[in-house]
């Protein structure tokens, strides 16, 4: 607990300290002390740790990262790959890890690859953060020569070797065989399931674990504390705290940690040590719970706990960790048809209905908002959707080989459920009416 | 994947559409719901790839542990108890979607679109996909087409990203010269800017092309596949024999497509065979027969060839052959060439020559191949068995320039971990890269490093026997003597009597000549000729033309062969073809050699005439004819029935004799055919169809009997049987049609040509010249490496008789001579054979302009930089028979003191060859003296 009697800062303790992401400022914080303790310990203790901690994953699909680790295929090679390619819009939790923090995030690899009996680890970063990716790969330097990495740990028998790839600017690198095609050297096309996961067939054939940057950021704190203190915070499976990228029509839009379950959207929202209320004292219309793939939320479910599980019951998810707020003089078409470009840009082309459809959606959204609605056009929106992703139901079913295929419909299906008078409003003024 | 349930060992249960049916373990939802009659939709599914799902055009719904979903059908196994629906209601709307979405930035611009009407994009539209587009938005526009090689035009509009082409590119053909490039929907198939496919599998993209984005330049605007007539044959461009149909429209060949022939081709054809077909439309084609007039002085001959009548070139011919063998014997009338011929048309030559004529100067092999007699006591392997077999040997040169698709097909065999390779070759080769032992060995030195190689090779397969080892048996350079791959390959046989072979000799039909008759020392059936030859096999052709160069040889017939552009030793070509009396030309073009003929016959091309031929593996198929020849060119076959009857008129002739023998065994007594003006048919030789010599050929040559009742099963739309070997590896199952992988093709058995063997059963036998009194002069051992052989007459070589392991057991004990480099040529010259030479397959076709090689010298930088200062400098090549003047290419695979020339770009190789030393020797050295002067100049600038 931090002194005010808050929830401990986990993953954030050092952000606003003056040169955060040096060795020298790392070291005076009780940098890699976690690690140290780990080589203490057995492997399988760590990973005990972690699996009692209830870590979920950070990445978007929350999986319990002590059971991705258990799920490992034992092999002569294995790799551990972190996920620093954060592109998704409204969200910039990890950037903010991977710019202030970098050494908390590469003793966590040290941690996880230990655990995991891994001596050969790649962390990934989006090739568009490039102060990120300058002060990682610093911070994995420094750890060299700390001997934080490379051969005999801080003297111990454990040999970790960490390579820092930039991404090419590919948001479906993300996608974590996307993002393992493209280490590989090839495009980034998602692979094919089975297998259905890299534990099994991962990098170059190999079983390889897939970690996203703040699951990692977690380690040294969990190993310091102990997985039962981590579990402690939170409550059910969504234990210890989560970085919310809180953005949209807020005072303090930013990054913020807070306990998970025990905050709700209106703490985060409203809280004046987080968003501070909606900026110029406006109504709440909806916000993105998790971000932008996320089915939304309206205003009467601000009181839901930022809690995995009864989000997911409520039909959406945390997601990313990106909360978008939008006020009651958003335009939610504007909103969806933003989304849908930035996925229809994005798609790697692969497998047909989320290559053409995007695009065909991006186009009819366009031409709602702008005026050039047709009354025909809001019903075939809703079908082409569901030919994209058959029933626009919770979790969404697919009919492409990876989730971003489903991520197009989803604020349409939205603003469909929630606002259709406002798009059929569209079309009948032929105009935005919010506009 | 295979077809035969009886032959799978695990099947599981499953529902297809509420009925209960059966899969073979590990089939993918969409082979097992084919198989049990329910078609799926699919773009990006082709049988001869792995499966990627990337088209989700075969969605299903799939009823498993986890509920109904819908899974790709073409990725996902079969599974015990699973439920599968592919027209449920969520099935069906899924297919809808997919197809509009498919059609959002597909032009709708079929009426102009080559694919139109064999289109599976049009064609699975109306089937499932929705009535009209709802898209009315703006579509991706782009400019096209783009061409990608001299075949290929890339129209990115139509592309929908099924990566059938890409997926072939690096899979099949293993070069992935193009990939995707870009994403979301403005993704488009692209190609490096200085690397782009090769000509050699690229047609094969255009055909699995499931839309017109890939079009080939020679099919662009020519036909509507609606207005085209196929019928299912084989391709004579090498010897593989890949199936494909020839298409037409209005009596002109439009196109030529490959048919997935399961144990050939896989579908795949090369662009050799694909895009070559229009020489027969080449203005240069002879179509009349021509005569050789006095007048002006041209060639070293005494007048032009002029168009003259049947009637006129052939009486000349039959008077001219009637004086040879009255004032020289029969032996003064040679035979060289006949691959490209038909096996009937072989069939009738070689009894022309052999019991009209009564020569044994016959030769298939134009100084390029091997001795028959030893490919005949080897075991010989199928290209199946070959793909399957634990060990490849290749002392057999580049396959891929030789038998392209069986470079595929090996390829698919080694990257795929079912076999493995190992390499001796002079230079390496395409399959190089894909071996596991690949060493570089000069052809003298193959017989030693066998032995070298032998522990490695049986450790891939396990045993001392050779059992699981197929040796590829060719010749990797041309300029060396055949015997030391002849010497090698006995030696191997005789080490691993279990091994079997794969003969790679790349001439078309050479297969089905050496079987019936036009090789020496062989009558029809792999039977040994009782009379002593005059020329040893394997090398004849360069024995007739010694002996013509004496004077000894006073006719020379030209089978469609052209010795003084195509042997090996050029010099003595042009030698021997000045000195023969006569020269005839059997041909459809002017070459090299039809400067020196009198009489030009010029003949119907594979197209234009029914037949059939044997491949590498002894595989007889159909090539039934497709269009119409020019009126005056006759089948090969007739014109040598004509001969042969007008010949038989004369008393001399061992025909004649026979015929008037009582016995009557020779078939040809008694069966009058009454002469029609200048066409085919004749009394004596008799033949009046080509279905009789074939029916022929099944009651009289060994071998070959079982064809007359096993003809139906080589009609043209299967696989053909193989020779030897009925009843085991003879006959293949039904291939898997998939209209998606093979638009077009889906009415073979209704529009192929029946080879009907059994409608003329009564045909008598009419090979047996075994005991005809022959010219009995020594057998030639005068050649180096030529083996004194047995006679053993009338044994029939099956690998594994006594007969057989003798004629191994000569060839282990050819003395091999030495060899050794000369102060005066100090690096080997090594000449393969390429793909696209300068040979009128090339040369006389539009479609293939400008992939033909240029001649060039190709050597190692190593040290020979130095002397040229600059790549591409002109060289002079010298050995001690000529001297060539050739660009310089530098090539670091290839062995320092190595000098490589493709041997048909051209005739350079063959200048410098001297067929009477085993190994050629050249000099390379700066063409001018400008050259050496520049290089001179530099060095005193320099200091």
């Amino acid at each position: 607990m931090t002194p005010d009697g808050g929830p401990p800062r986990i993953l954030t303790s050092r952000v606003d300290l003056a040169g955060s992401y040096t060795l020298k400022a790392f070291l005076e914080t009780g940098g890699y002390e976690g690690l140290r303790k780990a080589l203490s310990m057995k492997p399988d203790e760590v990973a005990q740790e972690v699996d009692e901690a209830s870590l979920l994953g950070r990445g978007g699909a929350g999986f319990p990262a002590g059971r991705k680790w258990s799920m490992l295929r034992p092999a002569d090679t294995t790799y551990l790959v972190v996920n620093g390619d954060e592109s998704e819009p409204c969200t910039f939790k990890d950037h903010l890890l991977l710019e202030t923090d970098p050494h908390q995030l590469v003793e966590g690899v040290a941690i996880a690859a230990y655990a995991i009996g891994v001596e050969q680890a790649f962390i990934f970063i989006r090739g568009e953060m490039a102060l990120g990716l300058e002060r990682v790969t610093q911070a994995v330097n420094e750890a060299y020569e700390y001997g934080a990495l490379g051969r005999g740990i801080l003297g111990s028998g454990f040999n970790l070797d960490v390579v820092v790839h930039p991404g090419a600017g590919a948001y479906i690198c993300g996608e974590e065989t996307g993002l393992l095609e493209s280490l590989e050297g090839k495009r980034g096309f998602p692979r094919i399931k089975p297998p259905y996961f890299p534990a099994a067939i991962g990098l170059y054939g190999e079983p390889t674990v897939v970690n996203n940057v703040e699951t990692l950021s977690n380690m040294s704190w969990i190993v310091r504390n102990g997985g039962a203190a981590f579990a402690a915070l939170g409550k059910g499976r969504s234990t210890g705290t989560r970085l919310f990228a809180l953005s949209g029509r807020v005072k303090r839009p930013g990054v913020y940690e807070v306990e998970m379950a025990k905050t709700t959207f209106r703490d985060l929202i409203y809280g004046q040590e987080f968003g501070g209320g909606i900026s110029g004292g406006k109504e709440l219309k909806a916000f993105i719970p998790g971000g932008a793939s996320a089915p939304w939320f309206g205003a009467d479910q601000v009181d839901m706990p930022l809690d995995q599980d009864e989000v997911g019951a409520a039909g959406t998810m945390l997601g990313s960790g990106s909360v978008v707020v939008m006020d009651e003089t958003v335009c939610t078409v504007k909103v969806a048809w933003r989304i849908t470009r930035f996925f229809w840009r994005e798609s790697c082309g692969q497998c047909t209905p989320c290559r053409e459809g995007g695009g065909w959606l991006e186009k009819i959204l366009w031409r709602i908002e702008n005026g050039a609605g047709r009354e025909e056009d809001v019903d075939m929106l809703a079908d082409i959707c569901d030919n994209i992703s058959p029933g626009l139901h919770w979790p969404p079913e697919q009919t492409t080989i990876c989730p971003l295929g489903p991520s197009i419909p989803s604020p349409i299906a939205s603003v469909m459920r929630m606002f259709e008078d406002e798009i059929r409003l569209h079309v009948k003024e032929g105009a935005c009416p919010l506009a | 994947m295979p077809d035969d349930m009886a032959s799978a060992t695990e099947t599981v249960s499953f529902t297809l559409n509420g009925r209960a049916v059966v899969a073979v373990k590990g089939e993918k939802i969409i082979e097992a719901a084919e198989r049990n009659g329910v078609f799926i939709p699919r773009f990006c599914y082709h049988p001869r790839m792995r499966p990627v799902g990337v088209c989700r055009m075969c969605l299903v719904e799939v009823s498993g542990p986890r509920g109904a979903t819908l899974q790709p059908a073409c990725y996902v196994d079969v599974a015990e108890g699973m439920e599968v629906s592919t027209a449920s209601a969520k099935a069906s709307k899924a297919q809808e979607g997919i197809l509009e979405f498919l059609l959002v930035n597909h032009p709708l611009d079929c009426p102009v679109c080559d694919k139109g009407g064999e289109c599976p994009l049009q064609d699975q539209a109306y089937s499932y996909g929705p009535g009209e587009s709802r898209f009315v938005d703006e579509k991706r526009h782009w400019a096209k087409p783009i061409p990608l090689n001299e075949f290929v035009l890339l129209d990115r509009e139509r592309c929908i990203q099924c990566s059938r082409c890409t997926r072939f590119a690096a899979e099949v053909a293993g070069e992935a010269t193009i990939d995707f490039i870009s994403r979301g929907d403005s993704i488009e198939v692209g190609r490096f800017a200085r690397e782009m496919p090769s000509p050699y599998f690229s047609g094969n993209i255009v055909q699995i092309c499931p839309v017109g984005a890939l079009t080939a330049g020679p099919f662009r605007f020519v036909s509507r596949p609606w207005d085209a007539e196929q019928v299912e044959t084989t391709c004579t461009v090498c010897a593989l024999g890949c199936r494909m149909v020839v298409q037409s429209q209005s009596g002109e060949i439009s196109r030529v497509l490959g048919v997935d022939s399961d144990p050939v081709n896989h579908g795949w054809l090369c662009d050799k065979g694909r895009f070559g077909f229009d020489v027969i439309y080449s203005e240069e084609r002879i179509v009349e027969p021509m005569v050789r007039k006095s007048g002006t002085a041209a060639g070293g001959t005494d007048g032009d060839l002029v168009a003259s009548t049947w009637s006129e070139a052939m009486s000349l011919t039959v008077d001219r052959i009637a004086e040879a063998v009255a004032g020289k014997g029969p032996e003064a009338v040679a035979f060289i060439g006949g691959a490209r011929l038909a096996n009937e048309d072989q069939y009738a030559w070689g009894r022309l020559a052999r019991e009209v004529i009564g020569t044994t100067s016959v030769d298939v092999q134009i100084g390029d191949g091997l001795d028959p007699r030893l490919i005949f006591s080897l075991n010989r392997a199928t290209v199946d068995e070959a793909c399957t077999s634990k060990c490849l040997l290749s002392l057999g040169g580049d396959v891929r320039e030789l038998l392209p698709v069986l470079f595929l097909r090996l390829r698919e065999a080694i990257v795929t971990g079912r076999t493995k390779l190992v390499e001796l070759s002079e230079i390496p080769t395409s399959l190089s890269r894909y071996a596991e032992t690949a060493k570089a060995c000069t052809t003298e030195a193959l017989s030693g490093v066998l032995e070298e190689v032998a522990v490695a090779v049986e450790a891939i397969v396990g045993n001392k026997s050779g059992e699981g080892l197929t040796i590829l048996a060719g010749r990797s350079s041309l300029a060396a003597s055949p015997f030391y791959t002849e010497k090698a390959l006995a030696e191997a046989a005789m080490r691993w009597p279990q091994a079997k072979f794969l003969p790679l000799l790349p001439r078309g039909n050479v297969m089905g000549a050496l079987e019936l008759g036009l090789a020496p020392g062989l009558l029809p059936g792999r039977r040994m000729d009782g009379r002593n030859p005059g020329v040893a096999p394997g090398k004849a052709t360069g024995q007739i033309l010694e002996r013509a160069a004496r004077g000894e040889i006073a006719v020379v017939v030209l089978l469609g062969s052209d010795p003084a552009g195509d042997f090996p030793d050029e010099g003595l070509a042009m030698k021997g073809l000045a000195a023969a009396g006569f020269v005839v030309a059997v041909d459809a073009f002017e070459n090299a050699s039809t400067a020196f003929a009198d009489v030009f016959l010029p003949v119907a091309l594979a197209e234009e005439r029914d037949g059939t031929v044997t491949n590498i593996e002894g595989r007889v198929a159909s090539t039934p004819a497709k269009v119409v020849a020019p009126a005056m060119c006759w089948p090969e076959w007739a014109i040598a029935s004509r001969l042969a009857t007008e010949l038989q008129g004369q008393a001399w002739t061992a025909g004649a004799a026979r015929a008037a023998a009582p016995s009557g065994a020779t078939g040809a007594a008694g069966r009058v055919g009454a002469p029609r003006g200048d066409g085919p048919g004749s009394a004596g030789f008799g033949y009046v169809s080509r279905t009789e010599i074939l029916a022929e050929i099944a009651a009289a040559v060994p071998g070959w009997d079982e064809l007359a009742t096993v003809a139906g099963r080589v009609r043209a739309g299967r696989d053909g049987v193989v020779l030897h070997s009925f009843g085991a590896a003879g006959e293949s199952g039904a291939r898997p049609l998939d209209p998606i992988a093979f638009p077009g093709i889906d009415s073979i058995e209704k529009q192929g040509a029946s080879m009907d063997a059994g409608g003329a059963a009564d045909a008598g036998g009419a090979a047996d010249a075994g005991g005809v009194a022959g010219a009995a002069g020594e057998q030639d051992t005068s050649t180096p490496g030529t083996p004194s052989l047995p006679s053993l007459p009338g044994e029939v070589l099956v690998p594994g008789s006594p007969a057989a392991k003798a004629i191994l057991e000569a060839f282990v004990g050819v003395p091999q001579p030495d060899t050794r480099a000369e102060d005066r040529f100090p690096m080997r010259l090594s000449s393969p054979r390429v793909l696209f030479g300068a040979g009128q397959g090339v040369a006389m076709s539009k479609h293939l302009a400008g992939v033909g090689q240029e001649a060039s010298v190709v050597v190692n930088g190593e040290g020979v930089n130095e002397a040229f200062g600059l790549e591409g400098v002109e060289a002079r090549v010298s050995s001690p028979g000529g001297s060539v003047e050739l660009p310089v290419r530098i090539d670091p695979r290839i062995p320092p003191g190595v000098a490589m020339i493709p041997f048909n770009a051209g005739t350079a190789a063959s200048i410098l060859i001297a067929t009477g030393e085993p190994v050629t020797y050249v000099s390379v050295e700066p063409v001018s003296v400008d050259a050496a002067a520049l290089t001179d100049g530099m060095e005193r600038d320099d200091g």
